[in-house]
């Protein structure tokens, strides 16, 4: 009896975002049967959406070893997850809810057994003590407790003079409102980040939101389609800082408001910034926070471009456009704030475009910016240069304001 | 009496303890392992044991409100004698907030004003 009733909760899930996860990863994680955790801790499956690198795959065991008992698997991609259950994995295209619920019913009621531990039980930084207990060291504290002196920072405290230790500690790749794939080595002086190092890069942006534009490359395509793939880009980016500003519900408009945009309905932005605006999302963003230079900003092209005031758009070239009196949107200050308008706005003006003319068609290699610029090269500046001296919540919210090419580009290319 | 009703009562809470931690024990299907213990990071490991010291920013705010609670809590019965002393009482209070106030100033220089 409490089986059946603890089975019909919603399922618990932890999300893995690998690189080329399905355009619905979005939509499922809105679902109300999934309730998506924030930590391994509270969920019972393990969702891995889309592959994952060789170099994180013992990232995703501790993930896994970190969820409780009872727990399994979930596989939801094409390429992986070819040797196990049935049960544990779904095609990209397929809708994978009611698996899940199987697989959770299965779990609770005993009939999934729960999988063991993939890593060895073994502390990651053991405690070398002297003690039978492994307690203790010399001085007040065990004050040379590994062994080892403690780490202290290279230069003195410029605040109070009190140079205590740094905390080093390596962050990602698989968490809530962070470029997935990304890795990065953080030392933190107290509650501020003091330097941050790129261990591994973030995962490339989907193919999906690749394929109108790649499409335009080989045929003739609808304006439509481009434009509404871009609006339905910028939209998830827009619901990605929604949520992270502690907005869930606007989040959660955006991101159907981005299923329906792609699913070639008609919707209204502009009711979603009023609301966002009356929920105080101006205050959740300070001013300056995350500001850019013209030269990073000239670099990184696109949205990060105009936010700075550079009314550079390749669309400004192409006739198409051009007859539909197209002049690219812009924002001035650069930073979270402004890039979060300049969001909103490109993707009003793509639907507005969109409205203007339903049935323009683009003749091959037409020249159309894409929502970012992959193929440019990387650029000569990394994206924890943006981080020291920030906060944590300010840090997830610099990292959020730019899409995920742009992240990309700023830290170091995947080596394949 | 006294006593065998107190040791009876203890026994009772030792032998329910270890029952309970029995019970535990017995219905955990599965060990804690080391990765369940450690913090999540995205996935990544500490590098460092949970051991390690590190800066504490508030401390040196949290010592200025503690100085201005003492203040604070001196300033209850001053407010009373305030009234029989007049101002030889006000002479002391300023005083004594004259070396406050130098505490602050010292803060003020290291730098405890100063958000980030």
């Amino acid at each position: 009896m409490l089986e059946r009733l603890a089975a019909r909760a919603p399922v618990p899930v932890f999300v893995a975002m690998g690189r080329d996860r399905a355009p619905a990863v979005e939509r499922l994680l809105q679902s109300a049967d999934i309730d998506v955790t924030a930590t391994p801790r509270h969920a019972s499956i393990l969702l891995v959406a889309g592959r994952v690198r060789d170099s994180d795959q013992a990232y995703l065991d501790r993930i896994h070893d970190q969820l409780p008992h009872p727990r399994a698997t979930f596989w939801w991609g094409d390429e992986q997850g070819d040797d196990v259950d049935e049960a544990q994995r779904a095609a990209s295209f397929d809708d994978p809810v009611i698996s899940l619920r199987a697989l959770y019913r299965n779990l609770i009621s005993g009939a999934h057994a729960s999988e063991t531990h993939r890593l060895a039980d073994e502390p990651p930084a053991p405690w070398r003590g002297k003690g039978d207990h492994g307690q203790g060291g010399e001085g007040m504290m065990g004050g040379v407790p590994y062994g080892r002196m403690m780490p202290m920072p290279p230069t003195p405290d410029i605040r109070d003079g009190l140079a205590l230790d740094v905390y080093t500690t390596q962050i990602g790749p698989f968490m809530p409102y962070w470029p997935a794939g990304l890795v990065l080595e953080v030392t933190f002086q107290g509650d501020v980040i003091q330097s941050a190092e790129v261990v591994h890069p973030p995962y490339p942006p989907r193919d999906v939101d690749r394929v109108p534009f790649d499409r335009l490359l080989h045929e003739t395509t609808a304006l439509a389609q481009v434009e509404r793939a871009r609006a339905a880009h910028h939209l998830v980016c827009i619901a990605r800082v929604l949520s992270l500003v502690g907005l869930p519900t606007l989040s959660r408009r955006a991101q159907i408001l981005a299923v329906r945009v792609r699913a070639n309905e008609r919707v209204a932005i502009e009711p979603l910034r009023k609301a966002a605006a009356r929920a105080g999302l101006r205050a959740a963003l300070a001013p300056g926070l995350g500001r850019i230079d013209d030269r990073l900003a000239r670099e990184l092209g696109g949205p990060a471009q105009r936010a700075a005031g550079d009314a550079i758009d390749d669309r400004s070239d192409n006739p198409t456009y051009t007859r539909l009196d197209f002049t690219p949107v812009t924002q001035t200050k650069s930073d979270c704030r402004a890039r979060l308008a300049q969001w909103f706005n490109e993707a009003e003006q793509a639907l507005a475009l969109v409205s203007a003319a339903p049935d323009a068609m683009m003749d091959q290699g037409a020249l159309v910016e894409a929502p970012w610029a992959l193929r440019a090269p990387p650029i000569d500046y990394r994206v924890t240069e943006l981080l020291p001296g920030l906060e944590w919540s300010e840090a997830l919210l610099v990292l959020n304001s730019f899409d995920s090419a742009a992240l990309c580009r700023m830290a170091p290319l995947e080596v394949p | 009496m006294a006593l065998t009703g107190l040791l009876t009562i203890m026994g009772t809470i030792v032998a329910g303890a270890l029952l309970l931690q029995w019970v535990a024990a017995r219905a955990r299907r599965d060990r804690v392992v080391e990765s369940q213990k450690i913090p999540f990071l995205g996935g990544s490991a500490p590098q460092t044991h949970a051991w390690q010291r590190f800066h504490v920013r508030y401390y040196s705010m949290t010592l200025l409100f503690i100085a201005f609670e003492m203040e604070m809590m001196f300033m209850y019965p001053w407010a009373v004698v305030y009234v029989a002393e007049g101002v030889k009482a006000l002479a002391e209070m300023g005083m004594f907030l004259a070396i406050l106030t130098v505490g602050i100033l010292y803060g003020w220089r290291e730098g405890i004003f100063r958000w980030q």
